[in-house]
């Protein structure tokens, strides 16, 4: 342990928390780290916080690592800890939590904070900065209705986005003559503008925010040309402020940032500064690729390598989505320079355009707005200088063949998020066998930040292995490529309630019918059962709530729960049968009793008289639980299955699934109730009970996987419902738990939704309540009350 | 018969407001099932019976001026009768105009269908 090179590292953002990832790729056996995080969570990836913000993606998906990884790679974390002191002569560190820690190597990670301009009534309450988790968990407390955005940059026109997300009316402000001035030229800015005015944010340029107004709380904004804009919350990004005051105490050289060499060292021995933090020949980036590209270089000089390693300075380019427009920014993007000219292609009526900045015949900066096709080529081109002429035809209006034909360099970066270059995306498919989009992901993080690069990645993929790459996602709606994931955040980001909406929002469902009604599942789904009902968008079957014939009649399954019956339900489901005439009445295969051939027209007289509730025969829903007597009478059963069926079929229906979902539970290892080929299954043992996921007994025949054996019912209640959630919320729709559970994983199912400890498990079973509770016997609510207009008429009018 | 029409044998069988908008209802006329569809687009008049296997088309999905049938999701051409899946078959399709908040269908094509 000794020998080891012992590495601290002050902050736990992208930039260390990539740093420690080159670190442990090179050499994990030669270095001991210490990682001090002052944030409470861990390292996420901001690329993706205005997503977090709309509700899009939760904080696991914002890229956090779990605590065990840490252990794993025995680095020491300090999460929570901020570096108070350090004393670069002696080599060591002082947390706030009281240690102090010897180093050979130290690396400042420290990050930035967002720049807060001295505007009179800054500290109100409901002014707000826009960085990091906490502060979007704070803003959204407050439930914005009216917003000023206090610059419009990246990060301002973010925040915007995340607001207007949330139903906010939303007014960016900024000093500048156009938005994004830093990425974009004035032109571009025009055009972002006007697209951006669509969505009814207001824009005010030029404008110097004089005054933050109201009393204790902000009641609007002031500018100096006297406007007042009215608002119950201020966001202010007005840009970031490197964190130099620790390198500053310690004595080390800091102007705007901390001040580094080309090896990324600091004025002291063996002190690093990355990132955000970092100043570079009078340079501060505030991207994430630069940051990637500090940190390589600064990993290679710790571990001593200092002679090949060296960083000349990174040209600022990023490829991203604003207010859901794409914008790709590169070096030079004005050229207003004298000897600098321009190619340029504008179409203002589709909102496209594309320029690039030639200086002495070679490509200084490029910008394009609305059709980023070719951003990978042009930003590689800025990177080398390449001469003007290579150019021409990908950023004029053949973009689109010339983008397919022209070659990716290998130095060209692929993944603007992670700083990914096609080579070593290549060294992965080639070195490493990652052979899809998501391997590719998994072996060099490509794709995994916005995800905008994904396309690209495709093609290098088949480029690499010669062969075609199948699309990883299944789309739910094929005509407008979008998978259920892609539906279920655009639901959540817009806040949406039905599938017209959802249809109006991207077209989803409008061209074909193919998936309306696996959208109005999932609609259903993600808005916990309190969606806006369309019946245009159900088949037939969930219109009338009843099963069509292939003559047009309908068949009637009433819920027989645990498929314990007794002589009046028989009597009166024999008395509806007679009454309209049914063809024929049939014991089902899931313990229950079919009643076919009945007019629409008749079906709800039918319910009425039944009494009894929908069986959900004719839907993707929970169906039955078949049921064994158990301990009430067979001399062999060791567990009330009888009872606990019951009770499943009690605690689950009325509820939607992705396909339908067949249960069974059994009182003995005999299995009478065939529990093991059902979707869920449970079977006594003695001293508990085992539950069983996946079987099936249909188009396929799969014996069930065992998902847990635990000691009473309340415990079966427990796993099943964290389950069945977990089916609700990640199956494709169409998807039977027999293919889902193999797709997904049995030990990736069991971790997530056994694990207690992670409150993850109550967090699905909560949902499934909240889902539940909205839920209702449709027999006992429509046959009162019409959902549309002759719902059940058979021929309406005519001659 | 109102003057208004267009010439040809207009039948009255409904009032728009008996079809929910992107829904179909089924009628009858002259002892033939017609379906009559609400779009974005306006209304539709069909015949209803599918040519695959008779499913109630007024019973499917609609979507833009389509609608799929309940039964095996063949789809049918609104505005023709033509059925997407199958180029050989199809359904009357009937002209329809709704006045005064009624659904008209001009049923003069089935004069030239053979009994």
């Amino acid at each position: 342990m000794s020998e080891r090179l012992k590495v601290a590292v002050a902050g736990n953002g992208i930039a260390g928390a990539a740093f420690v990832d080159e670190l442990l790729k090179e050499n994990p056996e030669e270095v001991s780290i210490t990682l001090y995080g002052a944030e409470k969570v861990g390292t996420y990836n901001r690329v993706r916080l205005s997503e977090y913000m709309a509700g899009a993606v939760g904080l696991e998906e914002l890229g956090m690592r779990p605590k065990e990884w840490y252990e794993e790679c025995g680095i020491d974390l300090r999460l929570g800890v901020r570096v108070l002191e350090v004393n670069t002569e002696k080599q060591r560190v002082s947390g706030s939590d009281g240690k102090s820690v010897a180093y050979d190597k130290l690396v400042f990670a420290t990050g930035s904070e967002s720049f807060v301009p001295p505007i009179p009534g800054r500290h109100k309450e409901g002014v707000f900065v826009f960085r990091t988790v906490e502060d979007v968990e704070r803003m959204l407390e407050a439930t914005p209705e009216r917003a000023v955005v206090v610059g419009g940059g990246l990060l301002g026109l973010e925040a915007a986005w995340g607001l207007v997300a949330r139903g906010a009316k939303v007014t960016v402000v900024d000093l500048a003559g156009h938005l994004m001035s830093q990425q974009l030229d004035k032109t571009a800015g025009i055009m972002l503008r006007r697209e951006i005015e669509k969505m009814e944010v207001g824009v005010r340029l030029g404008a110097f925010t004089e005054e933050i107004t109201g009393g204790g709380k902000v009641r609007g904004v002031r500018l100096r040309d006297g406007e007042e804009l009215a608002a119950d919350t201020v966001v202010i990004c007005a840009g970031i402020r490197p964190n130099v005051e620790l390198a500053q105490a310690c004595g080390i050289n800091t102007n705007r940032g901390i001040i580094v060499d080309d090896h990324l060292q600091t004025s002291a021995c063996n002190v690093y500064a990355v990132g955000e933090c970092a100043e570079h020949e009078g340079v501060v980036y505030g991207l994430v690729a630069p940051a990637l590209e500090q940190v390589r270089v600064a990993a290679r000089c710790v571990l001593g390598d200092k002679e090949v390693a060296s960083y000349r300075g990174s040209v600022a380019s990023a490829t991203l989505k604003v207010m859901g427009v794409d914008v790709t920014s590169a070096g030079n993007v004005y050229g207003e320079e004298e000897d600098s000219e321009a190619i340029v292609s504008s179409d203002p009526l589709n909102g496209v355009y594309r320029k690039v900045v030639i200086r002495n015949g070679k490509v200084v900066g490029a910008v394009l707005l609305g059709d980023v096709s070719g951003a990978p080529q042009l930003t590689t081109a800025v990177r080398r200088a390449t001469p003007a002429e290579e150019v021409v035809e990908l950023t004029l209006g053949s973009a689109t063949k010339a983008f397919e034909t022209l070659p990716l360099s290998d130095d060209a970066q692929i993944c603007d998020c992670n700083g990914v270059s096609k080579e070593q995306i290549v060294v992965a498919i080639t070195k490493k066998d990652a052979n899809s989009i998501s391997a590719v992901g998994a072996a060099t993080k490509a794709g995994t930040g916005c995800g905008s690069c994904k396309p690209l990645i495709k093609q290098i993929l088949e480029e690499a292995l010669d062969t075609p790459v199948e699309e990883e996602k299944n789309h739910l709606c094929k005509c407008m490529r979008l998978s259920s994931e892609d539906i279920r955040g655009i639901l959540r980001e817009r806040k949406i309630r039905s599938v017209s909406a959802l249809g109006e929002a991207c077209g989803a469902g409008k061209a074909c019918p193919d998936c309306k009604v696996g959208l109005a599942y999932v609609v259903s789904e993600v808005n916990a059962n309190r969606h806006e009902e369309e019946r245009h968008a159900r088949h037939i079957n969930d219109r009338v709530h009843a099963n069509i014939q292939k003559d047009g009649t309908f068949s009637v399954v009433p819920r027989i729960h645990g498929g314990v019956t007794n002589p009046d339900q028989l009597r009166r489901i024999a008395d509806v049968a007679e009454k309209y005439g049914a063809r024929m009445v049939k014991i089902t295969g899931g313990q229950r009793l079919d009643i076919l051939g009945l007019k629409k027209k008749d079906l709800p007289r039918a319910w009425e008289d039944l009494g009894m509730p929908s069986g959900f025969a004719y839907t993707k829903a929970v169906r039955t639980v078949k049921t064994c007597v158990g301990t009430d009478f067979c001399r062999y059963g060791v567990g009330d299955s009888t009872g606990l069926g019951i009770r499943m079929e009690k605690a689950f229906e009325n509820l939607y699934t992705p396909a339908k979902v067949k249960m069974g539970c059994s009182g003995c290892p005999r299995n009478c109730a065939e529990a093991t080929v059902k979707d869920i299954g449970v079977v006594a043992v003695e001293g508990g009970w085992k539950v069983y996921v996946a079987g099936a007994a249909g188009m396929s025949v799969r014996a069930a996987d065992e998902l847990a054996t635990v000691e009473n019912p309340e415990e079966v209640m427990k796993v099943t419902s964290a389950f069945l959630q977990y089916y609700r919320e990640n199956a494709e729709y169409k998807e039977r738990t027999y293919d889902f559970v193999p797709r997904v994983g049995l030990e990736k199912i069991r971790s997530v939704i056994l694990d207690e400890e992670s409150g993850e498990p109550e967090r699905l079973r909560r949902r499934l309540r909240e889902a539940k509770e909205a839920s209702f016997d449709p027999w006992e609510v429509e046959r009162q009350q019409n959902k549309t207009k002759n719902q059940f008429a058979g021929v309406i009018g005519g001659e | 018969m109102s003057s208004w029409l267009k010439v040809g044998n207009w039948v009255k069988v409904c009032e728009a407001e008996d079809i929910p908008l992107f829904e179909g209802r089924r009628t009858q006329i002259k002892g033939l099932y017609v379906g009559v569809f609400r779009t974005e687009d306006g209304f539709y008049a069909i015949g209803d019976v599918c040519p695959h296997m008779g499913g109630p088309l007024s019973d499917g999905i609609i979507t833009g001026t389509e609608v799929s049938c309940p039964l095996h999701n063949r789809r049918v051409v609104l505005k023709t009768g033509e059925m997407k899946d199958d180029l050989l078959c199809r359904v009357p399709a009937f002209p329809v105009e709704v006045r005064d908040g009624m659904v008209y269908v001009d049923v003069s094509v089935l004069e030239e269908i053979p009994a």
